[in-house]
């Protein structure tokens, strides 16, 4: 025990994990029960596979890969939007168009970089034992925009994942609220690669929230219980992937799924036994 | 500039050249209480939805308070048919109806106290107080429709439109329904889309029939023409009915 407080104390890769991890759940619990509440996580995952796009093309030209996978996921977003707030029929198939062509063009430039096949692991399946001081900074800018961004505009985000015709109606600025909320996913997306990886993002955005939808109701405070869900499912990944030598991001998305269900099977057995009464 | 809150002249309208409406003229004027009636599928919500803005016509011109629908939609209060929300959603009665008042921008999560008792008295006044801490979950289909109902009154809008409010509802709480609207009706002017010919005709002073091409009968009208004669009355709104 002593040994494990030592190294997550003094190696500075574990504590930039540990910085990771707080950082990234902030934004998952912030944006993870909005997604779920609008049903858009097909949504999410398009712009999470689209990132491997940006970042192959970064590698290609030597710029650091999370700029890319930001300028990709940022115009998945906006096409996106673009498609829906249409009105478009096609919207399913853009948003798989986008999901497996952006992964494809990554593949492609990834291959044409010498040297540089095995790294894709990584942000495939995340690696959070790599994140960096730089992007440790990166981390906490972004995280301290979406909170500034969701507290602010907190009912606005509310009324269009409520209620969307409303307001379009009310003219409550539904179209950019949505590009918001995208804009925010891509945000998101960027932060999580190097922790889970953008194929285990979506897991780890949607189920802390659907586990707190279970047992309170309202907005706010699912938001609560879901960055304090996120913040647990991390850190323990995080301490029994490195004691285990399990991949971490992997990790975590097992405990986070069990969870969900250990805590579904409560919920139900809490409430027939309260109804027996 | 005229003073009538919806002009609507020659209006047509097609989905995918489906026409669903043809030649419509209707002015609506301050205080009137109108009601739609008409077929499943003749086109009373499509009207709805270009007296919004929500749908641009094909032809034809309507006005809003003198402008063009999308420009004016939030100085109208609307309850939708459907409501699309997601029943499950993680929010309450109160917040439901405290939504009425958002603004686009701002720059605090919260709402004021001021707000928090307006949308009280408008529960009140629903009568559904007592389920203010609901989830709307928990709502049965005619408290949900009480709870529409306040949330489009909250912004005190000049226009009521309600889209079958009392579709899902029983007959004690329809007439509860029509009781609110009349109360209303003494500031605002109402839509109201209806299957129920009987409420309608005690309660609205203009029943329009919609069916692809629009028939008014302006009940003092019918009154006129058949004086003393109740069931001939009905008979004509029932005959555009059908
Ligand atoms: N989004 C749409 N796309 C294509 N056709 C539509 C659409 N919405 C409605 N229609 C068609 O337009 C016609 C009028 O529909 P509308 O919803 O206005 O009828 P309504 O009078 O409100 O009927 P109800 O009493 O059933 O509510 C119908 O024939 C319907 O099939
Ligand atoms: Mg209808």
């Amino acid at each position: 025990m002593n040994g494990l407080l030592y190294d997550f104390t003094h190696y500075q890769f574990l504590i930039n994990a540990v910085l990771a991890s707080i950082f990234a759940s902030i934004i998952l619990g912030l944006l993870g029960p909005l997604i779920v509440v609008k049903r858009i996580s097909s949504i999410c995952g398009g712009i999470a596979h689209s990132a491997l796009g940006g970042i192959g093309i970064a590698v290609f030209l030597g710029i650091a890969p999370l700029w890319g996978a930001l300028g990709a996921s940022i115009a998945a977003a906006l096409v996106i939007s673009y498609t829906k707030l249409k009105g478009s029929q096609h919207e399913d198939i853009i948003i798989s168009v986008i999901w497996s062509l952006g992964m494809a063009i990554g593949l492609i430039f990834i291959a044409m970089t010498p040297g540089y096949n095995r790294n894709i692991m990584t942000y495939l399946f995340g690696n959070i034992l790599l994140v960096t001081n730089s992007e440790i900074v990166v981390s906490v800018v972004l995280s301290l925009i979406v909170f500034a961004a969701v507290f602010t505009f907190y009912r606005q985000l509310i009324a269009i994942t409520f209620d969307e015709e409303f307001t379009v109606v009310r003219r409550l600025g539904r179209n950019v609220y949505f590009v918001l909320l995208l804009l925010m996913v891509s945000i998101a997306v960027v932060m999580l690669i190097k922790i889970t990886g953008m194929i285990l993002v979506i897991a780890l955005m949607t189920l802390p929230s659907a586990t707190a939808m279970l047992f309170v109701d309202k907005m706010s405070k699912v938001m609560f219980w879901s960055v304090v869900q996120s913040l647990i499912y991390c850190l323990t990944g995080l301490v029994v992937g490195y004691l285990l030598n399990l991949p971490i991001g992997a990790t975590i998305i097992v405990i986070c799924s069990l969870s969900y269900f250990v805590l579904l099977l409560l919920k139900k057995n809490l409430c027939c036994s309260g109804n027996k009464q | 500039m005229n003073n009538n809150p919806i002009e609507i002249r020659e209006l047509s309208f097609s989905y995918e050249s489906i026409p669903v409406l043809e030649e419509i003229n209707l002015v609506i004027r301050k205080q009137d209480f109108m009601a739609i009636i008409g077929p499943n599928g003749g086109g009373k919500t499509t009207l709805i939805k270009l007296i919004l803005g929500e749908l641009e016509p094909d032809k034809g011109t309507i006005t809003v308070f003198g402008e063009k629908p999308s420009k004016v939609s939030h100085r109208i209060g609307y309850v939708p048919q459907f409501s699309t929300f997601n029943k499950q959603y993680p929010i309450r009665v109160m917040e439901v109806v405290l939504s009425g008042m958002l603004k686009k921008f701002s720059l605090t999560p919260f709402y004021s106290h001021e707000e928090k008792l307006q949308a009280l008295e408008m529960l009140e006044s629903m009568k559904i107080q007592h389920l203010k801490d609901n989830q709307v979950s928990k709502l049965s289909g005619g408290q949900m429709q009480r709870m529409l109902i306040a949330r489009a009154m909250m912004s005190n809008p000049e226009i009521l439109i309600l889209d079958e409010p009392t579709a899902s509802v029983d007959i004690v709480m329809e007439q509860d329904i029509f009781e609110i609207l009349h109360q209303l009706n003494q500031t605002k002017t109402i839509i109201v889309i209806s299957h129920d010919v009987a409420f309608v005709s005690s309660y609205a002073n203009k029943v329009v029939c919609l069916n692809r091409n629009l028939d008014i009968h302006d009940l003092k009208d019918v009154e006129v023409k058949y004086p003393n004669d109740k069931s001939k009355q009905t008979q004509i709104i029932h005959n555009c009915h059908l």
